[in-house]
């Protein structure tokens, strides 16, 4: 019996909590469009969540693109065809890694961030003294964040993209001393603008999922600095589950 | 009819019953110091008061209006009367003290950058923080955080204004200076003032009526004199300085 409550009360918990998050993002989609539009806070959130994450994202992006070129040309070679590296790097980048390894590094720097600014806002009161002074806390902390997030995560994945390609072909061209040519007309050739662009579309999602997370485990934060703690590491693990998650289904739906 | 009125208000988290039938009303101009234990419920109390916490049951009159079930957003209007100060002070932690004041200048009014600055310079002025304005929340002493908070609280030009524990934590000499901050604001105001503390001190210092909230209620509402002169056995030891600790129930 008492494990049949606890199931039956983390089921409820686990419902009543999606739906707070689902009226707080319904909540943020109308304050979208309504004044005042706070272009700095935007820019600023844009600077961080985009311009600070472009080392990481570039370095996952660029070693993930030279361990697939890596472990792809063992296997290839095995049927001498090396020369498809190229192809399986471009592809496989543009449509899963590049995406889902930038969302995952995103989340666990930027997700994690932002539930821990906001939680501590709501820990020392400041989110009950915007309350007061007539300001809604959805309106001034999550919609830059999510805006910005929504947008700077299709740039970080296009630029994975880019570098994770050049990784692979660094590797090709200067471990293994295949033809340079080779490699780029493969990725060219096989590489379809859908394929960049089905990419794209899912890290729109990403971005969103990240700092819609962030700022939702931010706000309801409880129980001081302790609580701030729990929030960061609830806001990492559940955005990235939810990318996870996410991106099987689109990926289902896109091809 | 009273400025404030709480009618048989309720509220409980969880298990815990913090507010239990309580009743208050304040009157415009006056300034109420509500005494209680640590942990017994004044904060909860003063968030009924200006709507970030709802009653599980009981009313909630502004002005003689029922402000219980009204949504966020008339609540929003309503609290433009209002002006808070934290028991921390809850500065926004990014900003530097002059942006601190300017906040709700720049999200309600249409002030040009100039009046922005003379009033928030103004404000400085009056709770004595003039020349700190370049300073981040972080850098500031205890005293001075809660000073600002007071300046951010009156930028509005607000009817009433809520301290919460504005002298918790801060040694004799700065109490004194937070009490005749406070006492200063009301002169030169002409607000009403509701001020939460467990400290006795400072409560004489303030107030021209005292309440006290004991075990989810108020238990007295009278003059300071009339407070010293109770028969109620909780107020003799309170005065005698043994705080009231929360009950466990
Ligand atoms: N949001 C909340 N959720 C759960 N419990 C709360 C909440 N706010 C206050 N409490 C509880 O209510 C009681 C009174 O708190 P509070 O009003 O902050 O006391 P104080 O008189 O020291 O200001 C405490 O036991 C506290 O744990
Ligand atoms: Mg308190």
């Amino acid at each position: 019996m008492k494990w049949l409550e606890k199931i039956g009360k983390w089921v409820l918990n686990g419902a009543s909590a999606s739906g707070d998050y689902a009226i707080l993002n319904a909540q943020t989609f109308k304050y979208f469009f309504k004044r005042p539009f706070d272009i700095k806070n935007l820019f600023k959130q844009m600077e961080r969540i985009g311009v600070n994450s472009l080392p990481v994202v570039l370095i996952t992006a660029l070693f993930t693109g030279m361990v697939l070129a890596l472990q792809t040309y063992a296997g290839f070679k095995r049927f001498q065809a090396e020369s498809m590296v190229g192809a399986l790097v471009g592809i496989a980048l543009s449509r899963e890694l590049a995406p889902v390894l930038t969302g995952l590094m995103v989340a666990g720097r930027i997700g994690s961030s932002i539930a821990a600014e906001i939680g501590t806002m709501r820990v020392t009161e400041q989110i009950d003294a915007l309350e007061v002074m007539g300001v809604d806390p959805v309106h001034y902390l999550f919609v830059p964040r999510v805006l910005a997030g929504t947008l700077m995560l299709p740039l970080l994945v296009g630029l994975a993209d880019l570098i994770g390609i050049y990784g692979g072909h660094f590797l090709v061209v200067n471990l293994f001393h295949e033809n340079p040519y080779l490699y780029m007309k493969n990725v060219y050739q096989y590489t379809e603008t859908w394929d960049v662009v089905s990419g794209l579309i899912k890290s729109f999602a990403f971005g969103y999922i990240i700092a819609s997370v962030g700022c939702y485990k931010g706000l309801r934060t409880r129980g001081g600095a302790e609580g701030v703690g729990r929030a960061t590491t609830e806001a990492v693990v559940l955005a990235s589950l939810t990318i996870l998650i996410a991106d099987f289904f689109l990926s289902k739906l896109l091809f | 009819m009273s400025l404030i009125r709480l009618e048989n208000i309720y509220k409980s988290f969880g298990q815990k019953k913090v507010l239990d039938g309580l009743n208050l009303e304040i009157e415009k101009g006056e300034s109420l110091v509500i005494l209680g234990g640590s942990g017994t419920g004044k904060s909860v109390l003063l968030k009924h008061i200006i709507g970030l916490l709802k009653p599980d049951k009981g009313k909630v009159f502004i002005e003689g209006k029922d402000a219980t079930n009204l949504s966020r957003k008339e609540w929003y209007e309503i609290r433009k009367k209002f002006g808070m100060a934290f028991q921390e002070a809850a500065l926004f932690d990014f900003m530097n003290v002059y942006e601190n004041v300017a906040f709700p200048l720049r999200r309600h009014t249409n002030y040009t950058e100039k009046q922005i600055e003379k009033r928030v310079l103004e404000c400085l002025e009056l709770v004595g923080l003039s020349g700190n304005e370049k300073l981040m929340p972080s850098e500031l002493s205890g005293g001075m955080r809660r000073r600002a908070g007071f300046a951010r609280a009156i930028a509005l030009n607000p009817e009433i204004l809520l301290f919460d524990e504005p002298t918790t934590g801060l040694d004799p000499i700065l109490t004194d200076q937070i009490d005749n901050v406070i006492n200063d604001l009301r002169n030169s105001l002409d607000v009403t003032c509701v001020t939460i503390t467990h400290d006795m001190v400072s409560a004489f210092d303030i107030a021209d009526k005292i309440a006290m909230l004991y075990q989810g209620k108020i238990i007295f509402k009278g003059t300071p004199e009339e407070f010293m002169k109770s028969e109620l056995e909780v107020i003799k030891k309170f005065l005698k300085g043994r705080i009231c600790e929360e009950k466990t129930n």
